[in-house]
């Protein structure tokens, strides 16, 4: 955790600002006041809880901003707050007003009760401001509550010293909603933000959901252009929505139906690959709460080269270890399990060490990956180089095989002339997985520029008999 | 490193059609490679002459869906030819961070309507809003560091000034409804782009008073700020024009668009 504090207190554009990197889940505001903060995060698209003691404040609080926020009438050291089960807890200036002795045990519960991943952003006065005790002492012949909490220098870092601290201020700094005798004056402050450790235990497989038949979207998504019967969950290209000013309509998104992310630019295969690419793509997964994430077993760019393509590795000992080595740095950062995709052989590697599936079999079981297994590759793979689509699904371990993908109309920008394969074909083919695999879901990419939505609906509905799920 | 070399040694080959049929005869080795990924490439190269020119299209293909919408709406067919100068001045730049690509690409087009000499109505004023846009930072981690102390107001992230056409947000929005603008170009105005928590919008502003905001990194006071603009302008009559700009840091500061460290 960080020692040095920052030369300025939160504002509240920078609490705002924080929104983006709360994770997918229900946030609590623990004495809320005003109700201001609340629903700005419930505008954000956060599912709001505001707590507070004050009747007349939570009433007005209503009046002003109406039921986009649970509004809840409640002493926050009696408020049941559920263990791993909040996105984000907010208490803000509130610790004043708990006696010295419960404050322990009451920020002990707030830990508990956020998830892993989850922000926990605490504000109060501490015992530098000298006239706090003599300025609340006034304050509470007006009120019931007995203000007497004032936080040790130090406290906050203390008691959450086995956290990841993203921001804390330890200083003077102007504040309003203390009764005193002000609207607002300058007061010594103790803020943190701090974030839970994210669990990175074993990936339990079987334990992944049975999502059913879902929909890739991979164009920017148009919500209006989903069709009425939805799918059971959606695929989105995360690349088109990593900026945080996206997060409204991901958030709005998540609402309708379950996400899955797919990404472009992770170049798993590189031996040098880009920067802040996994920075972004956990923010968004962590907003999504998605299951499991796919990207292609391929490179699309090497140090000061690029061009936009996936491209496959050469299955040799040499890029297992430099794709299991990335897939490390992966883990290490993002918990959810990624599933990894089989790519286009352009051309057959002459001298490899292994097969194709081979290499995919290594890679996925050596460094903790599911498969994500694209009909439209493995058939195209089929055409140029005369690869055996069963036999390839037949050398993948049947229990890393958690998605299937499929796209009728598509052709690949280098080989455009190889397009379009058989219905019956498909059907076949993810029937054949269905029986001796553990795929949990069938993806179907849609382009409403090119196909009816009618042709879809029933593609849909075909997977989900296969699957065996029903809607 | 062997890998690695393979990695460019194939990018190369897409991207350099020339290299192909040297490469396919044997004619030229890379020394960082195998003998298996030099039989491997030299493999490909007899089947993978055409892909250069397929690879061409779809790189043009993807500049051009990077560029913001606005903007290939007003270059129409402009478009194609833009991408193919852009692809042949330089190597295209990875498609993450977005804001970064769209940033070059910017640049890009401003140098290539110099050099092609084109007059396209509002397209400069839109480049220079979309690279103010491109800036914006309204969402970010609170700053813990650095932890100098400074004295003067610091210009928030999430505001920018920008100067564009005074009837710029009429062209915006008829933009925004994919119409392209029928309006002439406008004398130039000062404006605050401001990407505020529920919005973004232009808010127009005088001309000394963007220069003074400009100039607001921290390290001097408003007045200070105040004092060195107007040195710049012999022309005006400073003290009515002191007095008119340094009641606007309290404003600035109140709005959370100017802080103090």
């Amino acid at each position: 955790m960080s020692q040095t504090a920052s030369f300025g207190a939160l504002r509240f554009n920078q609490i705002l600002g924080l929104l983006p990197w709360i994770p997918a889940g229900p946030v609590c505001d623990l004495g809320c006041g005003s109700g201001h903060l609340a629903a700005a995060m419930a505008s954000y698209g956060l599912p709001v809880t505001a707590v507070d003691i004050d009747a007349d404040a939570l009433a007005k609080a209503r009046q002003r901003y109406g039921s986009t926020v649970d509004w809840v009438h409640s002493d926050l050291r009696t408020y049941r707050l559920q263990r791993d089960a909040y996105a984000a807890i907010i208490c803000f200036n509130v610790f004043a007003f708990i006696p010295n002795g419960e404050r322990a045990r009451l920020i002990g519960r707030l830990k508990a009760a956020l998830k892993p991943g989850g922000l926990l952003i605490l504000s109060s006065l501490n015992e530098q401001d000298s006239l706090a005790a003599e300025k609340l002492a006034r304050a509470s012949n007006q009120i019931t509550r007995k203000p007497t909490g004032l936080l040790h220098c130090g406290e906050l870092q203390e008691r959450l010293c086995d956290w990841e601290s993203l921001f804390y201020f330890r200083g003077a700094a102007e504040v309003s909603g203390f009764p005193d005798e002000t609207l607002e004056s300058t007061r010594q402050l103790s803020q943190i933000v701090a974030r839970k450790p994210l669990d990175f235990g074993p990936i339990d497989w079987p334990a992944l959901p049975q999502l059913g038949a879902g929909l890739a979207w991979h164009t920017g998504l148009d919500s209006s252009l989903v069709p009425t019967q939805q799918p059971d969950y959606m695929e989105i290209l995360a690349d088109h929505y990593l900026e945080p000013h996206q997060d409204s309509f991901i958030a709005q998104l998540c609402q309708k139906h379950p996400l899955t992310l797919r990404s472009q630019n992770l170049s798993i295969g590189s031996a040098r690959r880009n920067p802040g690419y996994l920075d972004a793509l956990q923010r968004l997964l962590a907003r999504t709460n998605s299951p499991w994430w796919t990207e292609q077993l391929a490179y699309t760019h090497v140090e000061g080269r690029e061009n936009y393509l996936f491209h496959a590795l050469p299955p040799t000992e040499e890029a297992l270890e430099q794709v299991k080595q990335n897939l490390r740095q992966v883990r290490e950062q993002i918990p959810t399990p990624i599933l990894l995709e089989n790519i286009i052989y352009l051309h057959p590697f002459v001298q490899a060490d292994m097969d194709p599936a081979g290499f995919m079999s290594l890679v996925v079981t050596e460094a903790d990956c599911g498969i994500s297994l694209n009909l439209n590759h493995l058939l195209i793979n089929q055409q140029t180089l005369g690869m055996d689509p069963y036999a390839f699904i037949d050398a993948l371990p049947a229990e890393r095989l958690i998605q299937v993908q499929w796209r009728a109309k598509w052709s690949h920008p280098l080989l455009p002339e190889l397009v379009g394969v058989a219905d019956k074909q498909i059907w076949e083919l993810i029937s054949y997985l269905v029986k001796r695999t553990a795929v949990r879901a069938i993806c179907l990419e849609y382009s409403p520029a090119t196909e009816l939505p009618e042709i879809l609906l029933k593609r849909l509905q075909q997977a989900r008999i296969l699957l065996g799920v029903s809607r | 490193m062997s890998l690695f070399a393979f990695q460019q040694a194939w990018f190369r080959l897409l991207s350099e059609p020339d290299l192909q049929a040297d490469w396919a005869s044997g004619e030229i080795a890379e020394r960082e490679l195998s003998a298996s990924e030099q039989s491997s490439l030299q493999a490909i190269c007899q089947s993978s002459l055409n892909w250069s020119q397929r690879l061409q299209r779809h790189l043009e293909q993807s500049l051009q869906d990077a560029l913001p919408l606005r903007v290939r709406l007003l270059l129409a067919d402009q478009n194609e030819p833009f991408a193919r100068y852009f692809l042949q001045s330089k190597a295209p730049p990875p498609l993450f961070p977005k804001a970064h690509l769209q940033r070059q690409l910017l640049f890009g087009l401003l140098s290539y309507l110099d050099q092609a000499q084109l007059i396209i109505p509002h397209l400069r004023d839109l480049i220079a809003y979309e690279l103010a846009l491109s800036q914006l930072r309204y969402f970010g981690l609170p700053q813990a560091l650095p932890q100098t102390e400074s004295p003067g107001p610091i210009l928030a992230p999430w505001v920018q000034v920008v100067l564009l056409g005074s009837q710029f947000p009429v062209v915006l929005a008829q933009l925004k409804n994919r119409q392209r603008p029928e309006l002439s170009e406008s004398k130039a105005q000062t404006f605050l782009l401001i990407q505020s928590f529920e919005s973004l919008h232009l808010e127009a502003i005088d001309a000394l008073l963007g220069e003074c905001l400009l100039a607001c990194h921290g390290s001097l006071s408003w007045s200070a700020i105040v004092e060195g603009c107007l040195a710049r302008h012999a022309e005006l009559d400073l003290g009515a024009e002191r007095r008119a700009l340094l009641p606007w840091e309290p404003h600035y500061l109140k709005r959370g668009i100017l802080s103090r460290s």
